[in-house]
């Protein structure tokens, strides 16, 4: 769930969100607010390449039916043979 | 394997949370986890272990959820694996730990506990009936399917305590399941 600096800051645009949150009975209720449930399925992912073990967070995503990766925050820290 | 066993590539997922009827899921990416559990099956690297980091099924999120329900546990568990919404991942899941390169398992699963409940698992919602044995075995056949002992084996059970590297991780001869001291996240090969 996101709350927006924009709602964050106005008295009105919270009392919109605070109003679905108020009267929602279900997650699929809450989902029916522009933006207000981000869905953002990721893993980590640590690999040997070259001796080297990298371990990256990534965003998981289905394009067309196949999977893509994209580093969230890359973080490339190892040790040669581990 | 040694008794610390190692990989070519290692993912690792958490909070899954698949549980709870039609609108009332917060689990929400059948497609992408069952596509993303294929995906790693059919890497070409030979040894691919994927960590289930706890919360996979969430039993509060059922109706007639109790905080304590040794009863009920297995019967909801059945009805969350037959759910359309995660039928799919349970399926992607038995596939993954069926792979095999010759005669060698070549994918695994692991499943993590905690450090409180050293021989619970952790894979459901806190305090929840899956960490009772009778709910994890249950999980873990619907995983690997029945009398499949060396599938099942596969699916092993790690400690979050440290491991101090040349010191003998401690094995509990009372499971079936390897229980080893190891902490993914101590060990040097990532951290440094």
């Amino acid at each position: 769930m996101q709350f927006t600096d924009e709602q964050l800051s106005s008295t009105e645009k919270f009392a919109a969100v605070f109003t679905a949150l108020q009267n929602a009975r279900t997650i699929a209720d809450l989902e029916t607010f522009p933006g207000l449930v981000e869905r953002r399925p990721a893993a980590v992912c640590i690999t040997k390449e070259g001796g080297t073990v990298l371990a990256r967070l990534q965003r998981v995503s289905l394009v067309q039916g196949n999977i893509q990766l994209s580093d969230v925050a890359a973080k490339t820290e190892g040790t040669k043979n581990g | 394997m040694g008794i610390v066993p190692e990989f070519d590539e290692l993912y690792v997922i958490s909070d899954v949370h698949m549980g709870g009827a039609k609108g009332f899921q917060i689990f929400g990416s059948t497609n992408e986890l069952a596509a993303f559990i294929d995906w790693i099956r059919d890497r070409p690297a030979a040894k691919i272990a994927l960590v289930i980091n706890g919360d996979t099924v969430d039993f509060l999120a059922e109706n007639g959820s109790k905080y304590f329900d040794p009863h009920g546990a297995n019967e909801k568990l059945d009805r969350i694996v037959r759910d359309d919404s995660f039928k799919p991942v349970f399926d992607a899941l038995t596939q993954f730990v069926g792979r095999r390169t010759g005669t060698s398992p070549s994918r695994w699963a692991i499943t993590t506990s905690n450090s409180r409940y050293p021989t619970c698992e952790r894979i459901s919602s806190s305090y929840s009936p899956a960490r009772m044995t009778p709910r994890r075995d249950a999980l873990l056949s619907l995983l690997t399917g029945p009398a499949r002992r060396t599938d099942r084996e596969r699916l092993r059970l790690f400690d979050r305590g440290p491991y101090a590297p040349g010191t003998e991780p401690r094995a509990d001869p009372g499971t079936r399941y390897l229980f080893q001291q190891w902490d993914v996240g101590g060990r040097d090969a990532i951290y440094r």
